[in-house]
């Protein structure tokens, strides 16, 4: 029996607790605050063009699953592309902030350099998504190698924030600073979901059901991450304090 | 079908222990800030009392050296004529007219001159006269009384645009130099005295050199000198208030220079 469109939908919903819901919520609240709160700063720009990529992801892995299903390899190469892209805007939009936020010469070089391996794992992944010949697996390999040195470049940029915190005066009031906010925030959702990219292949294959309950704190942490942001601009001073 | 669900329990306790940590581990940074900008914040409070009664003892010594100037002028000077004014009249005697005159007239002259060097007290310790003519006419009209009692030549030299500083400024570096001119006439012995005053860019310069008998710091502490040393001191203190460096550089029989640096 063929399901309907919204059969599928609530399938692909309840496979992860349904905490993909709470994150298009946060991504539309997030959207509201930014519009609203929208400044004179570059910054609030990016992280509109970040938010609005994340609204356009869901929706069209969403509509593609339903509209347009695809199997096997097909599937990895729509799904991965389409990850990989965000990962793109990501890592520009929080990258872009940190480097506004960090004094230290050293972590900024880290953070290129970091930058420079994550250019050169995309360059890695379109070249086996290109290639015909190339297997799913590899495909999935390369995605999540993206993904890992998007996620330790971010690490590194957050560990050099607190340092950073911490070796200068304390003269900020840190429940109303918005980079401390997203820092956070972004650290919270990191570590939540490194374990799950770093043994997805073999948590696939053992267990399903796993896999789509870590990938449901994934999405948790993504949910708590787009709060943090919103928290963020709602405090009424310049993003990068 | 057991053992899956123990996996899943397993799996979501673990990653909710892992979320409680991480939210464990903010809230310890949001502690430990904040402990540390308690403290900090005491320690500033610290440094700004400790700092405000630095500044409140210097403006007493200030003023306690200023009574004792004045003091010591009246004393010196006034009081000493108008001892001898007053001797004057009183040994008059009334059968030597000739001698009557001489000493009435003799104590006419030290009442003018006491009457002179009150006026001039006066005026030097009026900040209102620097107001009326400004800084630079202040000076020159010093350096001017400076050479009236013929002991030694003094100059005054200006280059660059003057630029006007803020009254208080003014006043601190007019008190200085005053200061540094009562030095030379009390114990340099000099024969030569040039006020220079630069005004830069960003900063003026005043530098104030004779060719006396100088002095060496520790000639001033063997001989208890305090007075003369509390006064060096006092005046890098005042120069210390207005944000400025004071440079002191002197040598038994080579002179004395003082290099006031005093930021706009």
């Amino acid at each position: 029996m063929q399901q309907s469109a919204w059969e599928i939908f609530l399938n692909t919903l309840e496979k992860t607790f349904y905490t993909q819901l709470p994150v298009i919520l946060a991504c539309f609240f997030l959207l509201y605050i930014l519009i609203h709160h929208l400044r004179k700063e570059k910054l609030s720009y990016l992280f509109l063009i970040y938010t609005i990529s994340c609204i356009l992801l869901f929706m069209g892995i969403n509509i593609q699953s339903i509209f347009f299903p695809a199997t096997g390899k097909a599937n990895t190469v729509i799904g991965e592309t389409a990850n990989t892209f965000f990962a793109i805007i990501e890592l520009f939009v929080f990258i872009a902030f940190f480097l506004q936020i960090i004094e230290s010469r050293t972590s900024k070089k880290f953070l290129f350099l970091f930058s420079g391996g994550f250019v050169v794992a995309i360059i890695l992944f379109f070249a086996k998504v290109l290639n015909v010949s190339t297997s799913r697996d590899d495909i999935m390999q390369a995605s999540i190698a993206v993904n890992i040195l998007e996620f330790l470049t971010f690490l590194i940029a957050i560990l050099s924030y607190f340092i950073e915190l911490f070796t200068k005066p304390p003269t900020q009031n840190l429940t109303k600073s918005p980079a401390f906010w997203i820092s956070s925030g972004l650290f919270i959702y990191i570590l939540a979901s490194l374990p799950l990219l770093i043994f997805s292949e073999y948590i696939w294959v053992e267990s399903k059901k796993s896999y789509f309950l870590l990938f449901s704190f994934h999405y948790a942490s993504l949910t708590l991450l787009f709060l943090t942001i919103a928290k963020a601009f709602l405090c009424r001073k310049p993003i990068t304090t | 079908m057991p053992e899956t669900n123990n996996n899943l329990t397993q799996i979501v306790l673990a990653t909710t222990f892992v979320i409680l940590l991480l939210a464990g581990f903010i809230l310890s940074i949001l502690f430990l800030y904040r402990k540390k900008q308690i403290a900090y914040l005491k320690e500033l409070e610290c440094i700004k009392s400790e700092y405000e009664k630095t500044i409140l003892n210097t403006q007493l010594e200030i003023q306690e050296q200023t009574f004792q100037n004045i003091s010591r002028e009246i004393h010196d000077h006034i009081c000493l004529n108008l001892t001898l004014a007053k001797l004057n009249l009183v040994t008059l005697k009334p059968d030597d007219w000739q001698q009557n005159i001489d000493r009435i007239n003799s104590s006419i002259d030290i009442l003018s001159t006491s009457i002179y060097e009150l006026s001039d007290l006066s005026h030097s310790m009026n900040p209102e006269f620097l107001e009326n003519f400004g800084l630079i006419k202040t000076l020159e009209m010093e350096t001017e009384k400076l050479k009236k009692p013929g002991l030694f030549n003094a100059s005054f030299l200006l280059t660059g645009n003057s630029v006007f500083m803020d009254s208080h400024k003014e006043l601190v570096i007019f008190r200085i130099i005053q200061e540094a001119f009562n030095n030379i006439l009390k114990h340099a012995s000099a024969k030569n005295v040039i006020l220079r005053l630069y005004y830069n860019e960003n900063h003026m310069e005043a530098i104030v050199q004779d060719d006396g008998t100088g002095f060496s710091f520790d000639q001033l502490n063997d001989n208890g000198n305090l007075k003369h040393q509390s006064g060096l001191v006092n005046m890098k203190k005042r120069t210390k208030l207005i944000n400025g460096s004071c440079k002191i550089n002197s040598e038994p029989g080579k002179g004395t220079s003082i290099h006031l640096s005093i930021p706009y």
